[in-house]
C-alpha cells in the first residue's frame, strides 16, 4: 500500500515540477520598473540634490525620524525617541537596536554619529573638494550643528548653535539618512556602493539604471517589499517612456508632458495619479544684477508675465498659479501663514512698461537681452521646461525685450547659475520638509549660497526668517513669515510662477502607490497585481 | 488483509505498470492541454494588449496630426472661414491618409464652426456634404472638451459614440476618436480651437488586424452590437460580416464594467477563434466599447487531439501487454505454489506421511524436495522424542515425590516406594551409612525387603559390592549369580552419594516373571540417584537443625535474664550520678562564692578606709576652719570682704567637680602665682600655690586677691585654703561611698539568679557588674580593654548572662595567669544578634580538647581548682535559656569566647 502511494506522490511531483515556476531571477511578476527622464547623480546621500537620486536613496537608506504623509507628525523611524532639553540646544536620539545595514553591520550610535559628522567636518575643514561633493544640504540646513556626540551604544547627542524650531522635522531630510560608516580614505564610497537599513539594496548601477532588491533582513518586517527588484530606467525621450508603460515593460513613469497624459487618460491598462507635493516653480530675478538689482524692474517683470497661461498651457490644468514663495497649504502646526486670496501682482503689460521706466530699464530694453537658464529635461514639477522659458520669452517680446534662454543640463545649470551668469533662472523646489522655513529661509536667505537664485539679501527679511526659525511658538513663527511675505512682495526677488502636483503615469497592476511628503515613493509598499 | 500470490501479482502489476500508465497518460494530456489552453490564452492576451497599444497609437496619431496641422499656415484660413484650394485640402487629407475615414472642423473663439475637411476618399460629391455636416452636428458630444480647450488653452482627447444621422450608414452607432487642440498664433495667443476626428470602422479593423495577425472586433457597450459592430473578419467573398460573430451571451459577458478582460471562445465559418476583450474608456473614464481581438484556434487544436490519441493508443497497448504477461506468470508460478501450500498444512495438520509429488527443475521443485526430506527426518525424530518424553516423566514423578517429604524416614520411604512403582520392583530395601561408618537398613519395602541387604554378591553383601564398585549391579538372575538365597528373579543395587561419599545403597528386587529391566530403567535411575544423595543429606541435616534449635531458645531466655537484671543496677547508678551532679554544681557555686566574697570583702574595706580617714581629717579641718573665721571676724570689721569671699566659696562650690589632675602645673604659671602670693603677704607662699593648683581654685584666690587684695589678704587665703581642703575632703568620702554602693548593686544583681521572664537589658551594664565583682582578681597586671559598639538594649535574662560573663572573665583571667590582656568586645551581627567576645592572651587550649570544654565536668584546671561546671553553664544559658550559641576559637596567645544572642528571647520560658 505505502508503495502504491509512494509512485503515485512520485508522479505528481513530477508533473507538478513540470508545471511549476523554476525561473528564478527578474520577471515581471517580481519586478516594478520605474521609468524617468533623468538619471540620478549619485547615491551617497549626503551629496544628493536632484529629486531622482532622493528617490532612489529614500528607498535604500532612512532617516532617524519620518513625517507621515497624513498627519504631518513626525514619527520615529531609526530613532526610538528623540529628547530635547528645555533650551532646545540639546537634543538627545535613542537609536532603535536591533538593526543591521546590508552590508550586516549593527546600527548604532557610532554610525548615527558617522552619517552626520563627515558632513559636518567636510565642511568645516573644506574638504568636500575630496568628495567631488559640495554638501550643499548641510550648508543650507545644518549649520546650527555645533556638535554631534556618541553618549553610549545606542545614544548620540546633538549640540545646536541656537534654538532651531523645525530641528525634528529636518532629521528626514534624505541628506541626513543613515549610511554605514566607511573609510574616509574612500569618500565616493556610498555612490559605488551605498549601504544603509532601508526596504531596498543595491542590486547592479549601469548608466541610466539602476536596480535595487528587496531587503528581504529588512527590520521592520511589516514594511517589506513583496516583491524582489525594483529597477530606475532612465528614458530620456518622453514618447519612448509613454511607449515603454502602454508595452509593459515599465510600471511606473515620471517627468511626462501635459500632453503625454492625455493617451495615457485613454488607455485602458494604464492610470495617472496626481500627487500633492509642497512645491513651487519660480522665475529667479538676479537681484545682484542689472536690471533686477532694482526693485522696480523686478516688480515690471511680474507684472509683464502671464503667471495664469503659463499655468493653463504647461501643466494643463494640474498646477496652482503661485502667488507666494510657499504654497498655501504648507501651514506651522495647521496655522496658515497666509490666505489663498493673498494678492501678487496682476498681468499688466502696461503697469510693467511704468514700472520699467521707473527702475530706468525702459530706455535699454531693446539693446539688453537678457539671459534664461533652464535645466533642459522635464521634471515633475517642471513638465515642459522649454514651453515655459518660451512663454516667458513672447511675454517679454511684447515688451520688445529680447531673451536668450539657455537650457541647460542640470549641472551645468547648476554652474552657471552659481556664477550668477544669469538674470532670469527658471527654477522649482520641492520642500524637503513641511516648514516654511525650508523655503523661506533655505531659498532667500543669504546664508542659503547654494540654493538663493536670486541672491536675494535684505536684512530685514534676513532677520524675520531666522527668527521664524529659532522660535518654538508656532504662532509667533507665523507671525514673523508673515512679515517675511510682506517682504518678499515688496522686493519681489521671484516671479513665483506654480504650485505643480507631480503626475505620475503607471500600469493598473501596481496597487497602493503612495508617496512622501517629499514626493519620494513608497515603493515598499507596493504590491503588484498578477 | 490477506492476498493470495496471484493476487498480489496482479496488484503488483496494477502499480507497476497500469497505474503509472494511467498517470503519465492523464498527467501528459493535461500538461498538452493545459499547454495548449495557457499558450492560446496567453498568446491572446498578448495580442490584446497590442491591440489595445495599436488602439491608443491611433488616438495618438490623430492628436499628433493635430498638433502638426495646428501649426500650419492654411488652418488659419480654415478659421477665418476662407476655402482652402483643392490641392491644400489634398495635401491635408493626404497627411491624414492613415487615420481612414474622418474630418477636420476649425472652430471660432466662440465655438462656432468655421470650417470642415472630411478625411478618406469619398466618391459622391452629396456624400461628401453629409459625412461633413455629420461630424460637424457630433461636436455637440465634446462642447465641454471645446470650452476647455478655448478658455485653458487644454488638448484633450477622448473616445466617442455617435448615432450616423446622414448617409447610408444612417442610424448605426460608430466610435470616434477626437483630438481637440488650441490654435494659437505665433506669440502663443488663442485664435480657435481644432477638431481632428476619426472613425474606428471596419477599414480600421482590417489595418489593424493586419499589423496584428490577428482578427480584430468592435462593438459599442450599449445598444444593439448586431448592427454596429465593425470587424476585420471577411466571409468567403472577402465581404464583411453581417453578422456578429459572438455569441449573446459572451457579447454581455464582454459588456461587464466589472471585468478586466474577458475571454472567450467563438466559432467564425468553420474556423473556431480564442477571444480576449476588454473595454476602451472614454476620457471621463467612462467604458464606451469593446475592444475584441480573436486568434485562429482550429490548426492548434488539431494538433492537440492527434496528440492526445496517440498517446492513449500507446498507453493501452502497453497496458494489454503488461497484463497478458502478468496473467501467465501468474499460472505458472500460483498452481505448483497452491499445491505445495495444500501439503504442507497437512504436515502442519501432525500427518508427517504426506509426501509432496512435483517433479520441477525450478525452485518450487527444490522447495518440495526439501519438503520430503524434511518431513522423514521429522518422523524419524518424533519416535526418538517419544522414548525421552517417558523417561523425563517418570523421573519428573519420582522427584516430584521425594522433594515433599520431610525426616530421613519419610524421605527413604518415598524413594523406594516411587522408584519401585516406576520401575515396577515388588521388593526394595534401603541401606543408609550412620555417623559411626556402619551400614543399617532403614526401611525395607515388600514381602522379601528384609532379605536383600543380605544377599552376597561374590561373598560380599550386594550392596557393599555396589558401593565399591562406585556403581550399579545388575544382577539379572539371583539364583544364578548370588551365592545365596531362595529368591528367583532380577536384583538391582544403586549406591547413593553426594560428591565422593557414598551414603546409601537401594536394592530393588522383581520376580522374574516380570520381565527384565532395561536400558531405559538404568538411565532412569541413574538420574534419580544423582538427586537422591542430596534428598537423603537434606533429611539428615534437617533432623540435626530441629534439634539444635531447641536448645537454642532455652539459651536466648537465660540470657534475657541476665541482661534485665544488669539494666536495673544501671538504672539506679544513673541516678545516683546526676544527684552527685547537682551536689557538685551546687558545691562549686558555693565555693565560687566563697572566693567571691573575699574579693568583694576586700574591695569594699578599701573605700571604708577611705572614709574612716577623712571622716578624722574633716573635723580637724572644720576646727581650723572655724578659727580662721573667728579670727576674721575679729580682725576684719569690714564684713564686705567676708561676704565676698563666700560669695565666691559658694560659687566655687556649685561648680565643684574634684577629680584628681596628676599633670604637672605650669611651671611659668606657678611661679607667677607664689609671687603673686607672696606680694599680697601670705607666708609659705609656694606650697599654698601648690594647693590652690591641685585644688583647681587658682582664678578664685587670684579673683579675690585682685578685688580685696589688702592686708587681710594672708589672713583670708588660709580661710579659704581649709574651706577648699575640707570640700576636698567630703569630696574623697562621696566617692568611696559610691563605690561600696557599685558592689552592693553588683551583688545584688548576681545573687538575684533565676529570672522568669527577660527584660530589657543593656549587656554593656552587665559586663560592668561582673567587671566589679571580679575586680579583685583583675588588679595586678591584668589590662582590661573594653572594645563596645553601639548595641540596642536586649531582652535577655540579664541576671543569668551575668554569671556567664562572670564565667568568661574568670576563665580568662586564669588563662593568662594574672598578667596580660583580656579584650572585652561587643557588636551587632546581622542586625538581630549581639556577639560578645572575651579574648585572652593566654597560652591557649589546645586543639584536642577544644570540642569538650562545654561538656559538663571538663576542666584542665587541677584537681580541686575548679569542678569543671563553669562552661557547662555557660553553654546551659546562652544555648538553652537565649537560644543563642556560643564558639571558641584559640590558639597561643589569643583565645576568644563569642557569645551570640539573639536581641530578643522568646517569651515562653525556654526549659532548662
Amino acid at each position: 500500500m505505502k508503495i502504491i502511494a509512494l509512485v503515485l506522490l512520485n508522479f505528481l511531483w513530477l508533473s507538478g515540477c513540470s508545471s511549476g515556476d523554476s525561473q528564478r531571477g527578474m520577471t515581471r511578476k517580481n519586478t516594478l520598473v520605474v521609468a524617468w527622464a533623468k538619471d540620478i547623480t549619485t547615491l551617497d546621500p549626503a551629496c544628493a540634490d536632484g529629486w531622482e537620486s532622493a528617490e532612489v536613496i529614500s528607498q535604500i537608506y532612512e532617516g532617524l525620524v519620518y513625517e507621515d504623509p497624513d498627519t504631518h507628525q513626525v514619527k520615529m523611524r531609526l530613532a526610538q525617541s528623540v529628547k530635547s532639553s528645555e533650551n532646545g540646544l540639546v537634543w538627545d536620539v535613542k537609536v532603535r537596536e536591533g538593526i543591521k545595514f546590508h552590508n550586516g553591520m549593527v546600527l548604532n550610535a557610532q554610525a548615527v554619529a558617522f552619517s552626520f559628522k563627515r558632513q559636518m567636518e567636510a565642511v568645516q575643514k573644506g574638504t568636500s573638494s575630496k568628495y567631488n561633493c559640495n554638501f550643499s544640504y548641510w550648508k543650507a540646513y545644518f549649520n546650527m550643528i555645533d556638535d554631534v556626540k556618541v553618549i553610549s551604544d545606542y545614544a548620540v547627542r546633538f549640540t545646536l548653535k541656537y534654538n532651531y524650531a523645525p530641528f525634528l522635522k529636518m532629521l528626514e531630510i534624505f541628506s541626513v539618512y543613515i549610511v554605514a560608516p566607511f573609510s574616509e580614505e574612500k569618500p565616493d564610497s556610498l555612490d559605488k556602493n551605498p549601504v544603509g537599513t532601508g526596504p531596498f539594496k543595491i542590486h547592479r548601477r549601469m548608466e541610466g539604471r539602476v536596480v535595487l532588491k528587496r531587503n528581504s533582513a529588512y527590520w521592520n518586517s511589516k514594511l517589506k517589499a513583496s516583491y524582489e527588484y525594483l529597477v530606475f530606467q532612465t528614458i530620456p525621450e518622453n514618447r519612448q517612456r509613454v511607449l515603454a508603460l502602454e508595452g509593459g515593460q515599465a510600471d511606473i513613469a515620471y517627468h511626462l508632458d501635459p500632453e503625454g497624459h492625455l493617451a495615457i487618460g485613454l488607455h485602458p491598462s494604464l492610470a495617472l495619479k496626481k500627487v500633492q507635493s509642497v512645491n513651487v516653480a519660480y522665475l529667479a530675478l538676479n537681484t545682484q544684477k542689472y536690471p533686477f538689482s532694482i526693485r522696480q524692474n523686478r516688480i515690471a517683470a511680474n507684472h509683464l508675465i502671464d503667471r495664469d497661461k503659463i499655468n493653463k498651457m504647461v501643466y494643463q490644468g494640474t498646477g496652482d498659479t503661485a502667488n507666494a514663495p510657499i504654497p498655501p497649504y504648507l501651514t506651522i502646526d495647521g496655522i496658515k501663514i497666509y490666505k489663498k486670496s493673498w494678492p501678487w501682482y496682476e498681468y499688466n503689460q502696461a503697469r510693467a512698461l511704468e514700472l520699467f521706466r521707473e527702475g530706468g530699464f525702459a530706455e535699454q530694453m531693446a539693446s539688453k537681452p537678457l539671459n534664461l537658464y533652464v535645466i533642459r529635461n522635464p521634471r515633475g514639477t517642471l513638465p515642459n521646461p522649454l514651453l515655459m522659458a518660451n512663454l516667458i520669452r513672447n511675454d517679454f517680446r511684447r515688451m520688445g525685450i529680447e531673451v536668450k534662454i539657455h537650457a541647460l543640463e542640470y549641472r551645468d545649470y547648476k554652474t552657471a547659475l552659481a556664477t550668477g551668469k544669469h538674470e532670469m533662472a527658471i527654477h522649482s523646489w520641492i520642500g524637503d520638509l513641511w516648514d516654511p522655513d525650508n523655503f523661506l529661509f533655505g531659498l532667500l536667505h543669504y546664508s542659503s549660497t547654494g540654493t538663493n537664485y536670486s541672491k536675494f539679501n535684505d536684512s530685514a527679511y534676513n532677520e524675520a526668517v531666522y527668527k521664524g526659525r529659532t522660535i518654538d511658538k508656532p504662532s509667533l513663527r507665523a507671525e514673523f513669515y508673515r512679515k517675511a511675505l510682506d517682504i518678499f512682495k515688496n522686493e519681489a526677488p521671484w516671479v513665483p510662477l506654480v504650485y505643480a502636483k507631480i503626475v505620475v503615469a503607471y500600469n493598473k497592476r501596481v496597487l497602493n502607490l503612495k508617496h512622501n511628503m517629499d514626493t519620494t515613493t513608497l515603493y515598499n509598499l507596493v504590491r503588484l497585481e498578477d | 488483509m490477506k492476498f493470495r500470490i496471484r493476487h498480489k501479482l496482479v496488484i503488483w502489476m496494477a502499480i507497476v505498470a497500469l497505474l503509472p500508465a494511467i498517470t503519465a497518460s492523464a498527467v501528459s494530456i493535461r500538461v498538452i492541454l493545459k499547454r495548449l489552453r495557457g499558450n492560446l490564452q496567453a498568446e491572446t492576451m498578448q495580442n490584446l494588449n497590442v491591440g489595445v497599444n495599436l488602439v491608443v497609437s491611433q488616438i495618438e496619431t490623430v492628436k499628433n496630426a493635430a498638433s502638426s496641422l495646428v501649426k500650419k499656415n492654411h488652418i488659419h484660413v480654415l478659421l477665418n472661414g476662407g476655402e482652402l484650394t483643392f490641392n491644400q485640402k489634398a495635401q491635408i487629407r493626404k497627411d491624414f491618409q492613415n487615420l481612414g475615414y474622418g474630418s477636420i472642423q476649425t472652430l471660432s473663439k466662440k465655438g462656432e464652426v468655421r470650417g470642415s475637411i472630411y478625411l478618406g476618399n469619398v466618391d459622391e460629391i452629396t456624400t461628401k456634404k453629409e459625412i461633413e455636416r455629420d461630424y460637424e452636428e457630433s461636436l455637440d458630444v465634446s462642447r465641454d472638451l471645446i470650452n476647455k480647450a478655448l478658455k485653458d488653452y487644454s488638448t484633450s482627447l477622448d473616445i466617442f459614440i455617435w448615432k450616423v444621422r446622414y448617409g447610408s450608414r444612417k442610424g448605426i452607432n460608430q466610435i470616434y476618436i477626437r483630438a481637440l487642440i488650441p490654435i494659437l498664433d505665433e506669440n502663443y495667443d488663442l485664435k480657435g480651437a481644432l477638431a481632428v476626428t476619426t472613425v474606428l470602422d471596419s477599414l480600421f479593423c482590417q489595418n489593424l488586424s493586419t499589423v496584428l495577425g490577428s482578427q480584430i472586433i468592435l462593438y459599442p457597450i450599449e445598444g444593439d452590437p448586431s448592427a454596429d459592430f465593425v470587424s476585420s473578419f471577411r466571409n468567403t467573398d472577402n465581404q464583411p460580416l453581417t453578422r456578429i460573430p459572438v455569441s449573446e451571451k459572451n457579447i454581455s459577458k464582454s459588456r461587464n464594467t466589472h471585468s478586466k478582460t474577458t475571454i472567450f471562445e467563438s466559432t467564425v465559418g468553420r474556423a473556431r477563434y480564442s477571444f480576449a476583450s476588454r473595454l476602451l474608456y472614454n476620457n471621463r473614464g467612462v467604458p464606451v466599447a469593446v475592444f475584441g481581438v480573436g486568434m485562429n484556434v482550429g490548426a492548434i487544436q488539431k494538433g492537440r487531439n492527434d496528440a492526445i490519441l496517440t498517446i492513449v493508443l500507446v498507453s493501452l497497448l502497453a497496458l494489454l501487454i503488461v497484463i497478458g504477461l502478468a496473467s501467465w506468470l501468474a499460472g505458472n508460478i500460483s498452481r505448483p505454489l497452491d499445491q505445495l501450500v495444500y501439503k504442507v498444512q497437512e504436515i502442519a495438520k501432525g500427518d508427517l506421511n504426506v509426501e509432496i509429488e512435483i517433479d520441477r527443475g525450478d525452485e518450487i521443485g527444490e522447495v518440495s524436495q526439501s519438503f520430503n526430506n524434511m518431513t522423514r527426518e521429522l518422523r524419524v525424530l518424533r519416535d526418538k522424542q517419544a522414548v525421552q518424553m517417558s523417561e523425563i516423566q517418570t523421573m519428573n514423578e519420582i522427584a516430584n515425590a521425594i522433594s515433599v517429604q520431610v525426616g530421613l524416614e519419610n524421605v527413604a520411604s518415598e524413594v523406594l516406594n516411587s522408584i519401585s512403582l516406576a520401575i515396577q520392583a515388588s521388593d526394595s530395601a534401603l541401606m543408609l551409612k550412620t555417623e559411626d561408618g556402619k551400614w543399617h537398613c532403614v526401611i525395607s519395602d515388600g514381602i522379601s525387603g528384609e532379605k536383600l541387604p543380605d544377599l552376597k554378591y561374590k561373598n560380599v553383601a550386594v550392596f557393599k559390592a555396589a558401593i565399591n564398585k562406585g556403581s550399579f549391579i545388575h544382577i539379572n538372575s539371583i539364583k544364578k549369580e548370588v551365592t545365596d538365597g531362595d529368591l528367583e528373579g532380577e536384583l538391582i543395587a544403586f549406591p547413593v552419594h553426594l560428591k565422593d561419599d557414598y551414603l546409601a545403597c537401594a536394592l530393588f528386587y522383581r520376580n522374574t516373571e516380570s520381565g527384565k529391566w532395561n536400558d531405559v530403567h538404568i538411565r532412569v535411575l541413574n538420574r534419580v540417584f544423582d538427586q537422591v544423595g542430596i534428598y537423603l543429606v537434606n533429611a539428615q541435616l534437617y533432623e540435626k537443625i530441629s534439634s539444635f534449635n531447641e536448645h537454642l531458645e532455652q539459651m536466648v531466655e537465660e540470657r534475657t535474664q541476665l541482661l534485665i537484671r544488669s539494666n536495673e543496677q544501671l538504672e539506679n547508678a544513673l541516678e545516683e550520678l546526676t544527684a552527685t551532679q547537682y551536689k557538685v554544681r551546687i558545691n562549686d557555686r558555693l565555693a565560687g562564692l566563697g572566693s567571691l566574697m573575699a574579693g568583694i570583702a576586700h574591695e569594699i574595706n578599701t573605700p571604708i578606709g577611705a572614709i574612716e580617714a577623712a571622716t578624722g581629717n574633716l573635723s580637724r579641718q572644720i576646727k581650723v576652719f572655724l578659727d580662721n573665721l573667728i579670727l576674721i571676724s575679729e580682725n576684719v570689721h569690714d564684713t564686705s570682704t567676708l561676704t565676698f569671699a563666700l560669695t565666691l566659696m559658694e560659687n566655687f562650690l556649685s561648680d565643684f567637680a574634684y577629680t584628681t589632675d596628676s599633670r604637672d602645673p605650669d611651671r611659668e604659671m606657678l611661679n607667677r602665682f607664689v609671687e603673686k602670693l607672696e606680694k599680697h603677704g601670705v607666708q609659705n607662699s609656694r606650697q599654698t600655690a601648690r594647693k590652690f593648683t591641685e585644688l583647681k581654685a587658682v582664678e578664685l584666690i587670684t579673683e579675690f586677691l585682685n578685688q580685696r587684695g589688702d592686708e587681710h589678704a594672708p589672713l583670708f587665703t588660709a580661710f579659704i585654703l581649709e574651706f577648699l581642703l575640707i570640700v576636698k575632703n567630703i569630696g574623697s568620702m562621696g566617692r568611696a561611698t559610691h563605690s561600696i554602693l557599685t558592689i552592693v548593686k553588683a551583688l545584688r544583681a548576681y545573687s538575684h539568679v533565676h529570672q522568669d521572664v527577660p527584660e530589657w537589658t543593656n549587656i554593656h551594664d552587665g559586663i560592668e557588674t561582673s567587671l566589679v565583682i571580679l575586680a579583685n582578681r583583675l588588679k595586678q597586671n591584668i589590662t582590661i580593654v573594653r572594645e563596645y559598639s553601639e548595641i540596642p538594649p536586649a531582652r535577655v535574662f540579664g541576671d543569668e548572662l551575668s554569671q556567664v560573663w562572670t564565667n568568661l572573665i574568670t576563665n580568662a583571667s586564669q588563662a593568662i595567669e594574672g598578667k596580660g590582656m583580656i579584650l572585652i568586645r561587643t557588636q551587632v551581627e546581622a542586625g538581630d544578634k549581639i556577639c560578645v567576645t572575651v579574648t585572652d592572651t593566654g597560652k591557649g587550649i589546645s586543639p584536642d580538647v577544644l570540642d569538650k570544654i562545654f561538656e559538663p565536668f571538663f576542666t584542665t584546671k587541677k584537681t580541686g581548682e575548679g569542678s569543671g561546671l563553669g562552661l557547662g553553664i555557660v553553654h546551659s544559658i546562652v544555648k538553652k535559656r537565649h537560644g543563642g550559641d556560643i564558639k571558641v576559637t584559640s590558639r597561643p596567645g589569643e583565645t576568644s569566647f563569642t557569645v551570640i544572642l539573639p536581641i530578643s528571647v522568646g517569651t515562653e520560658k525556654v526549659v532548662e
